[in-house]
């Protein structure tokens, strides 16, 4: 029984320094041009069918809440300067 | 939980070493060590790593759950009538802490007791701004974001403090809390 009181938080520690860590974010490469604005990415998100709810900056990327067209809730990072979708992220 | 009484006046004058008690049952130790690793881990794994970061904040909202519910059926140092003092009673304790003057408690002290509904109180915040940015309705949405990351920070605050309470407290009467709060032992030293 004494073992089991360990057993928990030890576990809890293993995960959090495995190695697989990063699963988050975006990184965007190239980004020294003119950056578009959180307006232009918005409208380039609607077009593509997202219901976009924020624009923030994330690291190298923006990053966009927003519902898919199924009414999932996913975040999409796109390129600050050339607003490709580097990344779709769908909320567990 | 059988409590050890031992009077010392009776002990007929040889040098016998000081009487133990255990204190915190094994809710209380492993709520207390469950919670340190969840939160720290939800803590480092956010923005970084979603899936850990969210179960993280499930496991501290269902440790704190358990507390509260062994704070009213709980042994007797784990029940919160064991350790709420009115605000006067903590102040009072402050004042003759910092003057290393403040009472020996045997379960939490005055000031640990209102520690330990601070922080139950900000995680159960954390808890329910955390749940919210997983819902439709708050999806992304800017303020709840801020609000959780500005009471974690305040969690944060509060831990520091908590630490150094339990270095001062630790050192005033020179017993090893944080040893305690590992095996539930502690010296039950007469009063003073």
């Amino acid at each position: 029984m004494r073992k089991l009181y360990f057993a928990v938080p030890s576990i809890i520690a293993a995960l959090s320094i495995s190695p697989a860590f990063a699963s988050g974010g975006a990184q965007c490469e190239n980004t020294s041009g003119e950056w578009l604005s959180h307006e232009a990415i918005s409208t380039m998100a609607t077009e593509m069918g997202y219901d976009v709810r924020r624009v923030e900056t994330d690291d190298s990327c923006y990053e966009v809440y927003a519902f898919d067209q199924s009414g999932r809730r996913v975040e999409i990072y796109m390129h600050p300067v050339t607003g490709v979708v580097v990344k779709v992220e769908h909320d567990s | 939980m059988t409590e050890l009484h031992i009077d010392q006046a009776t002990d007929g004058g040889g040098v016998t070493p000081p009487p133990k008690v255990k204190v915190w049952d094994p809710v209380v130790r492993v709520f207390h060590w469950s919670l340190v690793t969840a939160f720290f881990t939800a803590w480092i794994s956010a923005e970084e790593w979603d899936r850990v970061h969210e179960w993280m904040g499930y496991l501290v909202l269902g440790l704190i759950t358990v507390r509260i519910l062994w704070g009213i059926i709980g042994a007797r140092h784990a029940r919160f009538a064991d350790f709420v003092y009115r605000p006067s009673t903590i102040l009072a304790f402050l004042r003759d802490s910092t003057h290393l003057r403040a009472k020996r408690y045997l379960g939490h002290n005055p000031a640990g007791g209102a520690m330990v509904m601070a922080l139950l109180a900000c995680l159960a915040a954390v808890s329910a701004t955390g749940i919210m940015l997983t819902s439709d309705t708050f999806w992304g949405v800017e303020w709840v974001e801020e609000l959780h990351e500005f009471i974690v920070n305040l969690t944060l605050g509060l831990v520091g403090l908590h630490i150094a309470g339990v270095v001062v407290a630790s050192l005033e009467h020179r017993e090893n809390l944080v040893g305690s709060m590992i095996t539930g032992w502690k010296t039950n030293l007469p009063k003073r």
